[in-house]
């Protein structure tokens, strides 16, 4: 088949949803299908808001099969389109809600206007599809929600997921992610001034409040015990993963989040918080993970509570490990491409 | 330039009331032509739409067939329009109704109107009631207020759940408003009890099944899409366009007034803010934003 | 007066000043609004409609064939289109365009407008061509073989033995009238070919046309109408090539052909064949059992009475509401009498096409129509084309110089074969 994929993308930035678009479409490759990718550039603030929406209904796609991944791609015209929906325009939706501070939709006429008149665009565009897909809970959550339609959660194996493997359980809990807001990389760090030596806490990733986060371990003297290495290549974060006693995440409300996946892949519990979103899609509570509170010290006492237990972290893991063992990307390619 | 595709419409003994309605609002690039079984087809008819009167043994295909009352086309494998609230309606038929569709009326969801209700200052669980000469409007449980009936356009865009027949359903489900009727109510305007409407037997329980859609957001929001969209279906152009998709109809479409009809189709207010920009954007390019005027059609040489 | 937006604040606040305590009334449901469309269009349809119908009726009443159906979709078409310059709505717009506003609100109401009398003028073309169809059948019930335009005949025709049976009811003095015999059979010779010395098959294979050609045409024309009514009867059917094809489409088949050496060819295709003369075999089966008879290219080799016999027989044993087809050559085409029809001796008489369907009718069908094929176009005498800048008298000659050469092509070299389609009458209702 001839597959176009649409995705729309913020020109200069590359996050989860370009790279989640780019092995969307090496896993149809692999599958035996010719596909291209569509892009189109994304305004999000509000008076530019449906510029790229009427963009996508403007653009003539010729292909036998159109699947659209994110707002507003999915406005793209076609008699065949799928939707496997990573997210809509969360600040028109549960960003706005939850009063973001990235969100400029604001409690008055005009925002309520824009965000009314983007929720009849979504439904309109959404309902054309012969299948809406979403990529987690949350997000089919969201859109039910919202807009009132539903859709069908569809996951898939996280990046390295081919070379992540099981390792001894070192004295570390690791926590990879982007430092910004959401992911709330504050909260471990508050922690671990509640967790006892030799537990440490190996935070690795960029983003925008990687300096901060580094002032405030300097500041509440955690030097020796928060390590905040940056970027990490792909080889040595296998091997972090690998030797972690257990993998920290969580961020505010997350639509997906490879962490957690990724963990499991590893044989690692994770801990997480009650209002972590789509990763409690993924950790149960003494299942394959622990859920907190949220609070410093919740968060600290579940990282004592496995580093006391060793085997109950082993445990977790191996649940974990065995929760991922039927994703593949063989799997999701069927469904999207089933007729 | 394609030539338009045809439509032949066998028409029979009586017009149907809404076929009118349903051919004028085809896609200006699909054409009704009357045919008859005498005569030979026009030329260019890529389908047929026949009253149920007038169905041949051997129909043209690919067909629709318009069921006429005394005439009915049963257990037919083919698309079957009807008028909304007729006797013999299965699932699946396209249902065509000819009221207008209230002014001003555009899709408020659940979670919109929240928001409309926080900014003005209502109440969150909100229910309105339209009855004969009046509407009342109140907190579920507590006290409720009484109204004219011309403020029930407002109820309808801002409650969280309302309870009405007949005209005010219509115009409640114009503004997408979780709704609760009776059974004959949801039969008339041809809408599917619990998945467009909650239908209760009387009073008492029409109000308590308004309240608990009050409380249950994800259960409203899911009605209050289905019943506007399936509203919006019975109109003439869902109907005609419903219709095309599914004789399978290729759309030709024109760039002329593609940017106008996308923006039609996605329901625009004619003032919004989008309207503006795509109609600034393109001042230099003629035509790309029009109201569907079409170059090609011979009518305005 | 424009009233707020509903959602917008002044609605709001326009709600909380009715803001009193609602009396707990019983529920009545709402009366229903009755729908405010109102069809513009269909007012204008019903109009035209009114003021079409009574020429419309009046010419169908001395109307035949096809001329008047030009005629009358010619007519429509100014109808419309006089009554559209009286609507105010195009009027309207009209003016709008004369003014060239291009204001989009306006030229999209244009469109509308415009659209929806095309989509107006297109439905009742389909109104009046059913009314016509409801015409045509009304003249088949009243004259069949002639149709509306033959009912005045007709009637006087019905009038006249109305009143020749009441003469002889006087003249019998009371006496009922017998019922109409049926014409007694003789055992005569085989009517089907009366010379024992010419070699009809040699002949054939000279003569006749290329014969896959010829049953593909038979099969084209009649296969579906014969498929409705089954089984099917071929009366004089030769080698059974037609039931051959006619079986392969599934259809039930039975052949009549009194040649033995023909007889055996068809049975070696698998069909059922009866070796006996048409009448001879009519007459052993049941009244009222066979679905259709299709005889082609047979008629013209009976005798008057065998033929009448033929019909009268056929009418009998077929079920309500069959089909009796009969193929014969166009005598009424001249070339096809000066040359095919003269070609083959054992032709007995020319059957003009008027006269089989009055045989037919007088044989008790009630539905017969006549259908003619295939005109000799190659010997068509040519048609000049009218220039527009030639002097007034050429354009005159040209003219009728056309007129005549249609008329002779009509008359000879006319449509080269015909066919009658009857129906027996439908079963009576209970």
């Amino acid at each position: 088949m001839d597959i176009v994929v649409c995705g729309a993308q913020k020109p200069f930035v590359r996050g989860g949803a370009e790279q989640h678009q780019e092995n969307l479409v090496a896993a149809l490759e692999t599958a035996g299908h010719r596909v291209d990718l569509v892009r189109l550039p994304v305004a999000w603030e509000k008076g530019r808001l449906f510029d790229s929406p009427l963009a996508w209904r403007m653009v003539p796609v010729d292909a036998d099969l159109v699947i659209a991944t994110n707002f507003p791609s999915y406005f793209v015209q076609h008699p065949n389109k799928i939707v496997w929906l990573l997210h809509q325009h969360r600040g028109a939706y549960d960003g706005f809600e939850a009063g973001a501070s990235w969100s400029d939709f604001a409690w008055d006429d005009v925002s309520l206007e824009e965000q009314r008149l983007l929720t009849e665009w979504d439904v309109a565009a959404l309902s054309e599809a012969r299948t809406v897909f979403s990529n987690s809970g949350v997000v089919s959550r969201r859109l039910a929600r919202f807009n009132g339609l539903d859709s069908t959660p569809l996951a898939h194996p996280p990046p390295l997921h081919d070379v992540l493997h099981p390792g001894e359980s070192g004295d570390y809990v690791l926590s990879v992610q982007r430092q910004e807001e959401n992911k709330r990389p504050h909260l471990l760090v508050d922690a671990m001034a509640h967790v006892p030596a030799p537990v440490r806490a190996v935070m690795a990733g960029r983003g925008e409040l990687l300096d901060e986060v580094r002032r405030h371990v300097e500041d509440a003297g955690l030097a020796g015990k928060v390590e905040l290495p940056g970027f990490v290549p792909d080889a040595e974060l296998v091997e972090l993963y690998a030797g972690a006693l257990a993998v920290v995440y969580v961020p505010e409300d997350e639509d997906y989040g490879y962490t957690t996946l990724q963990a499991f892949y590893a044989g690692k519990p994770v801990i997480c918080a009650a209002d972590s979103g789509a990763v409690l899609d993924w950790v149960e509570d003494g299942v394959t993970g622990l859920v907190c509170d949220g609070t410093p010290e919740g968060l600290a006492a579940a990282i004592r509570r496995l580093a006391d237990d060793p085997a109950l972290a082993q445990r977790l893991g191996a649940a974990g490990r065995e929760r991922i063992a039927d994703l593949s990307w063989a799997d999701v390619v069927a469904r999207l491409t089933a007729p | 330039m394609t030539a338009p595709a045809r439509l032949a419409v066998h028409v029979g003994r009586d017009v149907p009331e809404g076929l009118t309605a349903v051919l004028s609002a085809l896609p200006p690039d699909v054409q009704p032509v009357a045919a008859s079984a005498r005569e030979a087809l026009p030329e260019g008819s890529v389908a047929h739409l026949y009253c149920s009167d007038v169905l041949p043994r051997r129909p043209a295909t690919p067909y629709a067939v318009w069921r006429v009352p005394g005439a009915d086309a049963d257990d037919l494998d083919v698309p079957v329009i009807a008028d909304a609230g007729a006797r013999h309606v299965r699932p699946g038929d396209l249902q065509v109704s000819l009221r207008p569709w209230p002014d001003q009326a555009r899709p408020v969801l659940p979670f919109t109107r929240a928001g409309l209700r926080r900014l003005r200052d209502l109440p969150a669980r909100l229910v309105g009631e339209a009855r004969a000469g009046g509407v009342s409007w109140g907190v579920p449980g507590e006290t409720q207020s009484a109204a004219q009936l011309d403020t029930w356009p407002t109820l309808a865009a801002l409650a969280s759940a309302v309870v009405a027949t007949g005209e005010e359903l219509w115009t409640a489900l114009a503004w997408a408003a979780p709704a609760v009727t009776d059974a004959a109510g949801a039969r008339m305007l041809g809408l599917t009890p619990e998945e467009d409407v909650l239908v209760g037997a009387d009073p008492a329980t029409r109000s308590r099944l308004a309240a608990e859609l009050a409380d249950d957001e994800l259960r409203a929001a899911r009605l209050a899409r289905s019943g506007w969209q399936t509203a919006r279906s019975h109109l003439p152009a869902g109907v005609a366009a419903e219709l095309c998709r599914r004789l399978g109809i290729p759309r030709t479409g024109s760039s002329a007034s593609g940017l106008s009809l996308a923006l039609d189709a996605l329901g625009t207010p004619p003032h919004s803010l989008v309207r503006r920009r795509a109609r600034a954007s393109t001042v230099g390019l003629p035509g790309a934003v029009t109201s569907g005027w079409r170059p090609d059609r011979e009518e305005h040489s | 007066m424009s009233s707020p937006d509903p959602t917008s604040a002044e609605a709001v606040a326009q709600l909380r000043s009715q803001d009193v305590p609602a009396n707990p009334e019983p529920e009545t449901p709402l009366r229903e609004t009755a729908a405010r469309v109102t069809a513009r269009g269909r007012r204008v349809a019903a109009r035209l409609a009114r003021r079409g119908m009574a020429p419309v009726l009046r010419r169908a009443e001395a109307a035949v064939g096809f001329r008047v159906q030009r005629m009358v979709d010619a007519r429509m078409e100014r109808m419309v289109a006089d009554a559209l310059d009286g609507d105010p709505a195009v009027s309207q717009v009209r003016e709008i365009a004369e003014r060239g506003g291009l204001d989009p609100d306006r030229a999209r109401e244009r469109d509308e407008a415009v659209h929806g009398a095309h989509v107006n003028l297109e439905l009742l073309k389909g109104e009046l061509r059913h009314l016509q169809e409801t015409l045509d059948e009304l003249g088949m019930a009243f004259a069949p073989g002639a149709g509306l335009a033959g009912a005045g005949a007709r009637y006087a025709e019905l009038r006249e033995s109305v009143y020749a049976l009441e003469r002889r009811l006087r003249t019998a003095g009371g006496a009922p009238a017998a019922a109409p015999v049926a014409r007694a059979t003789s055992d005569g010779t085989p009517a089907v070919l009366s010379s024992t010395l010419f070699d009809y098959v040699g002949f054939e294979r000279r003569f006749r046309g290329d014969p896959d050609a010829i049953l593909t045409t038979l099969v084209d024309r009649y296969a579906d109408l014969l498929s409705d009514h089954q089984p099917v009867v071929d009366v004089g059917c030769g080698r059974g090539e037609l039931l051959g094809m006619l079986a392969e489409r599934g259809i039930d088949v039975i052949g009549v052909e009194p040649d033995p050496g023909m007889a055996a060819e068809a049975r070696a295709r698998g069909i059922r064949v009866h070796e006996e003369l048409a009448g001879d075999w009519l007459r052993s089966v049941p009244d009222g059992s066979l679905g259709a008879i299709i005889t082609t290219h047979v008629l013209e080799h009976l005798e008057l009475d065998d033929m009448i016999e033929l019909l009268e027989l056929a009418a009998v044993k077929l079920r309500p509401d069959s089909v009796f087809i009969s193929e014969t050559p166009n005598p009424a085409s001249l070339i096809v009498l000066g040359n095919s029809y003269l070609l083959d001796p054992t032709h007995v008489r020319p059957l003009h096409p008027s006269l089989l369907s009055f045989l037919c009718e007088k044989a008790g069908f009630r539905d017969v129509r006549l259908r003619f094929y295939s005109p000799a176009e190659d010997y068509h005498l040519p048609m000049t084309a009218v220039d527009e800048d030639v002097p007034g008298w050429a354009r005159e000659l040209t003219g009728s110089v056309n007129k005549g050469f249609t008329v002779l092509n009509e008359v000879l070299f006319g449509p080269q074969d015909y066919a009658v389609i009857a129906r027996t009458p439908p079963a009576p209702e209970s």
